[in-house]
């Protein structure tokens, strides 16, 4: 479990783990948070082959050149990688978790 | 044309896979664009579309749509046309072109593509029963009354 999100719910890892979500350690700026990856992101990421490693990169870099906060709770942040350029929307459910709802490369 | 559907309804995304046989294959996407705020497609290195990807999924698609997988969600020109009854050659002259027609949700090199529930709702816009004209069916069945008679 960890702290509580928008709705003052608890965010249960643990769920995440039983039902195939990825959870990994991570940065959001510089800020710790916890990095959960759902089945789907998953599947967009196979095809679309964006390591795990990538996003958490994107997620890292300093705040200024993260997006806009997007409607209904989303946030997008896009960055370069060694790879090039990805896209990451993701939801913040607990201050310090960070759902990834999908990715995909930018064109230059 | 296809399918295979990737659905997250928690949040609200959906993923059309034209090409089912590339699921779960690494790296076929060789370009993504978004085309819309809520719509990202997918190419091929070829530059054809392999997938659809909606990040407001039940904006675009309807719930039954949604829960039925496996029917065809996205319509070309041959598809389309055909949903409409009219020639290939035709559609655009007397569908596509038209104002009242929906936009389509891409436009690519290869051709563009609709939503089939929004060609299904323009199809249904045009069913008016025609008081000035005879069915289309009923006149073929005058005229094979008439040649039948001596």
């Amino acid at each position: 479990m960890t702290g509580p999100g928008d709705a003052g719910e608890p965010v249960d890892l643990d769920r995440y783990r039983k039902t195939g979500h990825l959870v990994l350690e991570g940065k959001l700026g510089d800020e710790p948070v916890i990095v959960v990856m759902t089945p789907y992101t998953q599947g967009r990421m196979t095809l679309r082959d964006v390591e795990a490693t990538e996003v958490l990169e994107v997620l890292a870099k300093p705040r200024s050149t993260r997006g806009t906060g997007r409607p209904s709770g989303r946030y997008e942040v896009a960055g370069a990688t060694d790879r090039g350029r990805i896209r990451v929307v993701y939801e913040r459910p607990a201050r310090d978790v960070v759902v990834v709802i999908t990715v995909y490369p930018e064109s230059e | 044309m296809l399918s295979y559907v990737d659905i997250d309804r928690e949040h609200d995304l959906a993923y059309i896979l034209l090409r089912p046989e590339l699921r779960g294959r690494r790296g076929v996407v060789a370009r993504s664009i978004r085309v819309a705020d809520d719509i990202v497609l997918d190419l091929d290195e070829s530059g054809r579309l392999i997938g659809i990807e909606l990040l407001n999924a039940s904006a675009r698609l309807d719930v039954d749509e949604l829960k039925t997988a496996s029917r065809e969600i996205i319509v070309g020109v041959k598809e389309a046309a055909e949903m409409l009854g009219v020639e290939k050659s035709n559609f655009v002259r007397d569908h596509a072109s038209k104002p009242d027609f929906p936009a389509p949700i891409a436009e690519l090199a290869s051709g563009r593509f609709w939503l089939r529930s929004a060609i299904e709702q323009y199809a249904e816009s045009k069913k008016k029963p025609s008081t000035t004209r005879l069915p289309e069916e009923g006149t073929r069945r005058q005229r094979a009354h008439r040649r039948a008679r001596p």
